[in-house]
């Protein structure tokens, strides 16, 4: 691990830092895409991160805001700042994979609301970036692209979906990036890569163009290297849109002027099963001294009790195993070679489950929303670990905790999947690194609609602490 | 009370064939039912939540032309 980000690079900067340079024409918008053009083709070959770099693309779109910013049509504090997309993302000629040989040749003729509402935002779009197939999985590891490799160690898997993302934003081969989470693929990559992901309340933000995984639990969200970064990125995520039925209409307010660093008296939760006593201890002890500094910064901490949410498993795997292959069902028929075999294997074992249980699944939700709600009465926040586990090592399925064998890719999504049941706003942030190196993050949670709740106590934390700005050596900065 | 049977490899390759459309070799589904068992254990605890009075949040809304809504 190398200390504390010190590189001059612009690339290097936090996207905050780096769009007032860009707003006060101290730094050119080409410069700026040039140096991370620069960063993927020196580190892609290692990551794998990358599946489709736009290179021209990105280079005219600069020029463009150099010209905008020159002559005073300001877009906001990510004009000209470069991002890429999770490979799920419709991008207006630029193909769209989602990981998969079925859609290689994909290129969609318009672009999802999300990456529309970033365009307009004036962001530079660098490339796509790699996902678990289909973004149907927690490791990232079945890719008709390969897997990308965890900076950290590159043995070890990204976790996923959204792995590229992860990787590229915490190798600064990009600003920030989007993810998208439907058991927890947002958050899952950031915990196992040290990043910040921002999975927000189910409805704030467009599904429009994004290649479905779940239609009941897909979550568009970016991923980034600092909180106050995904405040920023949120606010092209959020609103209504037309095209996505299931987007509320509610005013947006603005995420980053939450972020006041004052966390006194706020009331945070730490639930008192499940979340903690089913994780790895080292994990356990890391989170609960993350939970001890909100307690320094004014914070008033204490257990809560969640009933019903030893089910959360179990609900989850239905609709993970009901939803998915309903929408690929043609393609199973017709082209199953096209698949991965694990992705295959999963879709096929859709064919089992029974209405009845989905619809459990589905009611199960109701109940569970209900217990956090009640929690919700007394706590403004909750915290648990973002992972069970840090990263494993990409060959190993199986994982040992507290004594007990698990599957990883179960074990992966326990922490993290309650949250798109109950479709509530959860944010992944940096908070230590095991004994063998490799990132340990926390998860704040909030009530329906509430980031701005969850964005400043993560920001507070971040103020107080130094995890975010450590990188993995593989940087050589 | 449920009562539930072991998975068997002939039910998922009938239900397989028969029933999704896609079928799969006797092998596969051997494999299948080794895989499905255990899931099915978990699933199955889902039939004994307190959800009798607890509908579904799926909500179903009329489809209307964009310049018919008021």
């Amino acid at each position: 691990m190398t200390d504390v980000r010190t590189t001059t690079d612009v690339n290097a900067l936090p996207v905050s830092e780096l769009g007032e340079l860009l707003r006060k024409k101290e730094v050119s918008p080409v410069e700026v895409t040039k140096s991370y053009l620069d960063r993927i083709s020196e580190y892609n070959h290692k990551v794998n991160a990358y599946v489709t770099v736009t290179e021209d693309e990105a280079l005219t779109s600069a020029r463009q805001a150099e010209k905008e910013i020159q002559r005073g049509d300001y877009r906001g504090p990510l004009h000209g700042v470069p991002i890429a997309h999770k490979d799920i993302y419709w991008t207006k000629g630029v193909r769209t994979t989602a990981g998969s040989r079925v859609l290689m040749d994909f290129v969609p003729e318009e672009d999802s609301t999300v990456v529309a509402n970033y365009r307009a935002a004036g962001t530079i779009m660098l490339g796509k970036l790699n996902t678990h197939e289909f973004a149907y999985g927690s490791t990232n590891k079945p890719s008709a692209f390969g897997p990308p490799r965890n900076p950290w160690d590159p043995d070890r898997q990204t976790g996923g979906s959204s792995g590229g993302s992860a990787v590229a934003t915490l190798m600064s081969m990009c600003g920030a990036s989007t993810g998208s989470d439907s058991g927890g693929s947002i958050r899952m990559p950031s915990g196992a890569c040290g990043t910040v992901g921002m999975k927000p309340t189910y409805g704030l933000g467009s599904r429009y163009g994004v290649i479905p995984l779940m239609w009941t639990m897909d979550h568009p969200g970016p991923i980034t290297r600092t909180v106050r970064d995904a405040a920023l990125m949120l606010q092209p995520v959020a609103g209504y849109d037309p095209k996505d039925p299931t987007t509320v209409q509610r005013s947006i307010p603005d995420y980053s002027a939450a972020l006041t660093g004052d966390v006194k008296g706020l009331r945070v939760g730490v639930p008192t099963t499940y979340f903690y006593d089913r994780a790895d201890p080292e994990v356990d002890a890391t989170v609960r001294k993350a939970v001890e500094k909100l307690s320094e910064l004014g914070a008033e901490v204490e257990e809560v009790e969640l009933p019903y949410i030893e089910y959360a498993g179990a609900a989850s795997l239905v609709l993970h195993l009901a939803e998915p292959p309903a929408y690929h069902d043609d393609t199973i028929a017709s082209h199953p070679e096209l698949f991965t075999d694990s992705i295959r294997e999963q879709i096929r074992l859709g064919s089992y489950i029974l209405a009845k249980d989905y619809l459990h699944a589905q009611r199960y939700r109701r109940l569970l929303g209900q217990s956090f709600a009640t929690a919700f009465k007394e706590f403004d926040a909750l915290v648990t670990p973002v992972l069970p586990i840090p990263a494993t090592r990409s060959a190993d399925e199986k994982v040992i905790v507290r004594g007990r064998e698990e599957e990883v890719f179960f074990t992966m999504l326990r922490n993290t999947e309650p949250m798109d049941l109950t479709g509530l706003p959860a944010l992944a942030v940096p908070c230590g690194f095991s004994v063998l190196g490799l990132p340990i993050g926390m998860q704040i949670v909030g009530k329906p609609f509430d980031e701005e709740t969850v964005l400043r106590v993560g920001d507070a934390y971040e103020q107080a602490t130094d995890w975010h700005k450590k990188l993995p050596a593989l940087l050589d900065v | 009370m449920h009562e539930r049977k072991p998975v068997s490899p002939e039910t998922l390759e009938g239900v397989a064939s028969e029933l999704a459309g896609l079928p799969i070799s006797s092998r596969l589904a051997g494999k299948h039912a080794d895989v499905f068992e255990p899931l099915m254990e978990a699933i199955e605890t889902l039939r004994t939540l307190p959800i009798k009075e607890v509908a579904p949040p799926l909500v179903f809304v009329p489809e209307e032309a964009q310049d018919d809504r008021r």
